[in-house]
Order: structure tokens, then sequence, then C-alpha cells
């Protein structure tokens, strides 16, 4: 027979192997080295922590038994990271954003990223950014999880909404926690139905909620006993509150593409707007707040000099507004309140680029959606006169956006189109490494 | 249905009381705080000292753009202040032992040097400094229990 103590350092052995073989490829979209050693050096630690630990020592096995399965978990999770499941082109433009926002002090110097992997996993809801864990634990850089969902692999349009996801992870970053918390505080909830858990409770148990959201008080009541006396111990006020700022994130670093997509993906969930969750507030109430954001920010009042550039953006804002909820209930927050929170975003975001949405040049948005009723990827190129190709930058949400817009008019299937804007993305990927100086 | 639950209790105390008292060892060990193993408990200190100086521990997991588990997690059994409580009293008992009236600020800058030079052998802190770390670490260490 095997002690505990055997047993887990046979385990140790194991890890080391899988360790060896996973590594050896090109996993996790910032190749395998730094995830080698990283890893290398948390099952050396779990290892001598199990070494110098006695046998008859049963918290301290149990401690480091804990902290073995959760490095498994992770090199499984790293193991199942195939490059071909998810789309690259975008996750790379993702993590250009998301890196900025994320990096934090650590023993190396002030600002060291974390490192980050893809997982594809599912379908529609699996959208999530799952950073490490700050508190105690066998990691030294951290290592965070971008989630997506495998069967919309190339549905680049929707992958906007991870907008939202890129929040989280900053919020999870120390020197920014402080900062979005302040903003919480002081400018999103004062004032709103959510100030305190008390008049949250009373909002989402009012006489005049709307009768989708009466109805779940006895299902609720059935599961898990839930009462507006005892809602924010099965249900969580801080999390509700921090999917609200996350979504005024995701609206200031996606744009327009965002609200799409939130409101395409929530709706396709709940249809009814109304559901009520233990994490997260109704979709009703973060569409409202977030078409609300779209006018106050000038997304969704924008005009156009060109027609059809102006029918087709108008048609996208009044698809994405027959999404609103009417009943007054559903609106949490006023126009002066989402004035303020986004103002004080913009600030946090600003000295971080490439963050912040910048809305696209007229003429980029009609290059691209034309591109796109050709069914040709929207990249940023023209042929001048001598029918020479120039090429020029452009940001791959200004891609999205076109795509939204085209989204209204064309014949093409959606599929079809998010491959186009990927391609598009892609192929603005190889424009830039062009322009590079050599 | 797994092969066994159990219900596993939060180790970050248990973990915090252990990565100071090996970062209390190293100062007799240099080569020891230098092997990547060292990493470890030298980089969480340095983590839980970025918490401390931004009050930021909130740390639980977000649940996505949606969470269609809602039977998974009894959120009534994660109590989020349990982790911290101690270790976040602990960081203040072990600064007002050891740094006293020097500025909360200065003292985490302090720490964090003397740990960086552990970890890399560069940029050494006066020695004084580095006497005063090793009280530090050493009343976090006993503060936790």
């Amino acid at each position: 027979m095997h002690s505990p103590k055997e047993i887990l350092l046979e385990e140790c052995g194991n890890l080391q192997r899988v360790l060896d073989e996973t590594l050896r490829f090109d996993y996790g979209i910032q190749g395998s080295q730094e995830f080698y050693d990283e890893c290398q050096s948390r099952l050396a630690f779990i290892k001598s922590e199990l070494l110098a630990t006695a046998d008859n020592d049963h918290q301290n096995l149990q401690k480091n038994g804990a902290l073995l399965h959760l490095f498994a978990d992770l090199l499984s999770r790293v193991e199942r990271s195939s490059i071909e499941q998810y789309s690259w082109p975008f996750v790379d433009e993702l993590k250009r954003i998301a890196l900025p926002l994320c990096r934090e002090a650590t023993l190396a110097g002030d600002s060291t990223p974390p490192l980050f992997f893809v997982l594809s996993e599912a379908g529609t809801a699996a959208y999530a950014i799952t950073p490490e864990l700050q508190r105690p634990s066998c990691a030294s850089r951290r290592i965070h999880t971008i989630r997506l969902p495998r069967t919309l692999k190339h549905f680049v349009l929707l992958h906007s909404i991870l907008g939202h996801e890129v929040c989280h992870a900053m919020y999870r970053c120390s020197k920014h926690q402080a900062a979005l918390k302040d903003i919480l505080d002081r400018l999103l909830l004062p004032g709103s139905v959510l100030a305190t858990p008390a008049s949250a409770a009373a909002w989402v148990y009012a006489a005049n909620a709307p009768v989708a959201v009466r109805q779940q008080y006895p299902f609720w009541q059935r599961q898990i006993g839930l009462t507006q006396a005892n809602i924010w111990t099965k249900f969580s006020y801080p999390n509700w509150i921090e999917e609200i700022l996350c979504d005024f994130v995701g609206i200031l670093t996606f744009g327009p593409s965002f609200v799409a997509a939130e409101s395409n993906v929530l709706y396709s969930l709940d249809p009814s707007g109304a559901g009520l969750g233990p994490l997260h507030p109704p979709p009703g109430c973060r569409i409202n707040y977030l078409l609300n954001a779209s006018r106050l920010l000038g997304f969704s009042t924008r005009q156009f000099a060109d027609a059809g550039l102006s029918s087709s953006a108008t048609e996208l804002w009044m698809r994405l507004d027959g999404k609103r909820q009417v009943d007054p209930w559903f609106d949490l927050f006023s126009d002066q309140t989402i004035q303020n929170v986004t103002a004080a975003l913009t600030n946090l975001l600003q000295p971080l680029p490439p963050a912040l949405y910048q809305p696209p040049e007229e003429s980029d948005l009609l290059l691209f959606t034309r591109q796109l009723a050709d069914s040709v990827p929207p990249v940023g190129f023209r042929l001048d006169e001598s029918k020479a190709v120039k090429c020029r930058s452009v940001d791959f949400r200004s891609i999205l956006e076109a795509g939204w817009i085209a989204a209204t008019k064309t014949s093409l299937p959606f599929s079809k189109l998010n491959r186009l804007c990927e391609q598009g993305i892609l192929q603005q990927q190889a424009v830039a490494i062009s322009l590079q100086p050599p | 249905m797994s092969v066994a639950y159990l219900l596993q209790p939060d180790q970050s105390r248990p973990l915090a009381k252990r990565f100071a008292h090996l970062a209390t060892s190293y100062f007799d060990r240099l080569d020891a705080a230098r092997k990547p193993d060292a990493r470890i408990p030298l980089e969480n200190l340095f983590r839980l000292l970025e918490m401390f100086r931004y009050d930021a521990f909130s740390d639980e997991p977000s649940g996505g753009i949606v969470n269609l588990d809602h039977f998974e997690v009894p959120l009534e059994l994660q109590d989020r202040d349990t982790w911290h409580a101690e270790i976040r009293q602990a960081l203040v008992d072990a600064f007002a032992a050891s740094f006293g009236q020097i500025p909360k600020e200065r003292a985490i800058g302090d720490v964090q040097a003397v740990l960086r030079w552990l970890s890399s052998g560069n940029n050494e802190p006066p020695a004084n400094t580095i006497t005063t770390t090793r009280d530090f670490l050493r009343h976090f260490e006993q503060s936790l229990g």
C-alpha cells in the first residue's frame, strides 16, 4: 500500500510527464516557453513542499494535495488549448487590448503582463475571461484563461462581447481595482435602485416589477428558499454590480459592436430579458443602459454623409432599440449617472492604449461595408492610379462595426459575414506587418 | 458524481503563513531564494502587498457574460471576506510592529524591494531595510496563528 504522501509525489511525477509532453508544442497565443517555465516553478514548489511534509501531517498534506489538484486542472486546460479551435486573429487583437489593462507589479518589474491562454468549449454562453485568483496559491506569474464558444469559432461579430470580460480581468488587478471601485461607489450606485443591497432587494421584489420577474419568485423560493430578506446570501450583490461595471467597460472598449453582440447573445439565452441570476442582473436592464449609453456617447446618433451608410446605420440602431425593455422597472440609471460613469472610465482607459474604442472614419466604414456587400473581406487598401495596392492600418473594431452595419442590408448568411470579417482582421494583421519599418 | 467530495477549506491563511516562513528562511540561504520554486512564496507575498497597498481584496471568480449553471455554486458558502480578513489584519499588525509610524506606502515599498532583491540578487537594499523586512515577515507569520 502507498501512503497519501507517496501517492501525491507519484502524481507530481505524472504531472511532470504531462508538462513535458504538453508544452513541447506551441500551445497558447504566446508560445510555450513562458507557460513551461511558470508551470515548472509551480510544480517544483509543490513537490518541495510535499517532500518537506511529514507522513502524519494530514493538514499540510491536504493543503499541498489541493495545490497539486489545482495545478493538474490548469495543466489539463492548457493542454486543451488548441489554436485550431478558436479565432486566433480575433484573440490576437483581444490580447492587445487586454494586456495593458492587466499589467501588474511583480518581482520582475512594475508592469509585468500576465500570461493568457485560450480555451474553446461549449456554445453561446461560454464567453468568459477567467483571471487567475490573486489570493495565495502556487502561482508566480498569473495565468488568465480566455474562454470562447467552440461552436461559434468564426463568429467574430459576437466575440465583441469579450469587451465586458476584459474588465473582469482588469478588476482583479490590484492597482485598477481601487479606481474601479471608486467609480462604482461614487458615481454609479448613488441614487440608483441598486444603491445598497437592501434597496436592490426591494427593487427586485417591488410591486411594480414586471410579471416575467414576479413569475420567477416561486421558482427561486422552491429551488433555494430565496426571499427578499435573504436574496443577497444566495445571490451575489457585489457580482451584480461588477457585471454592470464590466458592461460599461465593454461599450467603451468595443463601441457599437459590443452593444450589438451583447444584445444578441444575452437575449438568445434569456428571450424575456427578465431572468434573475445569482451573479448577473436581468439582461433587459443591461441592454437598456447600454442603449442609453450608446445615445449619450453619440454612437447611435452619429450622422453619415453617405446616404447608403446612413440608412444602414440607422437600421442597425433601430433594430437594437427594438430590444429595449419598455417597462421603466428595467431602467436602473439616469442619463447623468451614465455620463459620469462613462467619463470616469474613459479617463481610466485613455492612458492604456489601445483599450478605448475610437469611432471609425466614415470612409473606412463605407469601404468596409461595400467590400462586405461584394463578399470581400473588409481590409484597408485601395488601388492607386497606377493600380498599385496602397495599404494602411485599420483598427479591427472598425471591421466589426462595419460587419454589424452590413448585416442590416446583406443577403449573406450571418456565418458568412462573420467569416469575411474574421478574414478581414487576419489580412489587416498582415497589412500591419507589411507596414512595419524594416 | 465524482469519486469523492470534500469541502476544501480556503488555504489562503496557511499558505500566506508558509510563504512568510519560507521567505524569512531565505535571508540565511540566499542561494535558495534564487531557485525557481522560491519565486512562488516571494511572488505571492509581493502580490499580497499589492492587494494591501490598494485595498484590493475582491478576488472572487466572475461568472462570464451569463451564468447558466444556477445551482452549481452554493453562494452562501462563498464568504467574500473570509479568505483575506485574517491576512489583512496580520499585515496591519506586522507593519505596525516592524515599521511603526513609517507611512504605509513607504513601508510596502521597502518590503517589496527586499523581496525583489531576495529573488534576483540585484539592487541590494540598505542593511536596516533588510533587517526591518525580516522582522516584518516574522511578525506576519506569527500573526497568522
